[in-house]
């Protein structure tokens, strides 16, 4: 499997901004992109929800939460012990790395729709519940006895930051409007591919100019944010298999798995934990794991699932 | 930076080198993997050689 159309404007968007070319979204544009995808995921989530819900889908979800909680578990010693990072920029760190990546999400189902592979339809529900318990773990193993947590703030952060709220509200809206949804999908549905393509031109050119970041985190995060990914991804596969989902159901979880949260997180770990060093992780999630991710992880995920389980 | 991450870059290289081989010899999508490979290479030998510089020049009886 190829790099898909889309995942072609991220790259236009890195070489642009390498190149300093003067390629320059406006900032209000980029949010209201971002607001577009959250809200046409969550949609097409929630339609497919109210059809589908089961007792199954529970356990899934089940699932699900426990896998979110496992990664950070992993990333967490190897932060800590071999890259000899703080306590608290590991579990930072890694809470970013247990939760997902929307914008990774969209580039997955934009792959599978582009080649016609089915997958389970109410997986959005997934992706919202995949953002919150690795924040949670994230706080447990960065806790510290002398400092008072302010639960009531670091919850608001933790589920009514912008990508959760978008995501799970329009979850909802399209459960419980069901097929009277249909008369937005030509706005949500049919332009999605197209706000994909500009979305990503601008995440290329935004994961470009942190690049030179790197020179200062050392070539150890550049490698944590390939490998972490590399492992999730193995266990998202496990998982997928374990519950049983379809190919393109294991294609999702397996890039879920290895994505890296960089809008839900940082916005929680801000708050948590101000001391955390949030360029750290936002360079390694955003312009490491998430560039391997587009260019080289789904089209690979892709390839080995369709070859060893269709 | 330590020994240990030195290990760690050394294993992750390897790793993907050797995954992205497999990979090819099965006609599968290896050349990523191997492409990734080279950048860290490149990224973890120019990173430690300028922070190598870096210390020289600030602290000249180092060396």
């Amino acid at each position: 499997m190829h790099i898909d159309v889309v995942a072609a404007f991220f790259l236009l968007g890195a070489i642009a901004q390498l190149l300093k070319a003067p390629l320059n979204m406006p900032k209000g544009l980029y949010q209201s992109l971002t607001m577009f995808l959250l809200i046409a995921i969550g949609l097409k989530g929630g339609i497919a929800l109210a059809s589908h819900a089961s007792i199954e889908m529970l356990w899934q979800s089940i699932t699900i939460l426990f896998f979110g909680a496992l990664l950070p578990f992993i990333a967490y010693p190897i932060l800590l012990k071999i890259g000899g990072l703080s306590r608290v920029d590991s579990a930072s760190i890694a809470a970013h790395y247990g939760s997902v990546s929307v914008a990774t999400f969209a580039v997955a189902l934009a792959v599978l729709e582009a080649n016609n592979i089915d997958y389970e339809p109410y997986f959005p529900l997934f992706v919202a519940l995949l953002e919150v318990p690795a924040i949670a773990v994230g706080l447990w193993l960065a806790r510290d006895k002398n400092q008072k947590l302010n639960v009531k703030k670091v919850a608001h952060e933790i589920f009514l930051n912008q990508g959760v709220l978008l995501l799970v509200g329009a979850l909802f809206i399209g459960w419980w409007a069901g097929e009277r949804s249909d008369k937005l999908m030509p706005f949500f549905g049919t332009l999605f591919h197209g706000v994909l393509a500009l979305f990503l031109l601008e995440m290329g050119r935004v994961a470009a100019s942190r690049l030179n970041l790197l020179r200062t985190y050392g070539s150890f995060i550049a490698s944590f944010g390939v490998m972490m990914p590399i492992i999730g991804a193995t266990l998202g596969a496990g998982t997928a298999v374990a519950m049983d989902l379809t190919v393109g159901g294991t294609i999702l979880l397996t890039t879920l798995g290895g994505s890296a949260s960089y809008i839900a997180v940082p916005a929680a770990m801000a708050v948590a934990l101000p001391q955390a060093n949030q360029s750290l992780s936002i360079t390694a999630s955003l312009s490491v794991t998430f560039p391997f991710n587009v260019l080289v992880g789904i089209p690979l995920y892709s390839a080995l699932i369709i070859e060893f389980l269709a | 930076m330590n020994k240990h991450t030195l290990y760690f870059e050394l294993f992750s290289i390897t790793l993907l080198l050797v995954f992205g081989g497999l990979l090819l010899l099965q006609g599968l999508p290896g050349w990523g993997l191997i492409t990734i490979a080279s950048i860290l290479a490149s990224c973890s030998v120019l990173l430690r050689q300028m922070k190598r510089e870096h210390v020289t020049t600030t602290n000249p009886t180092s060396t």
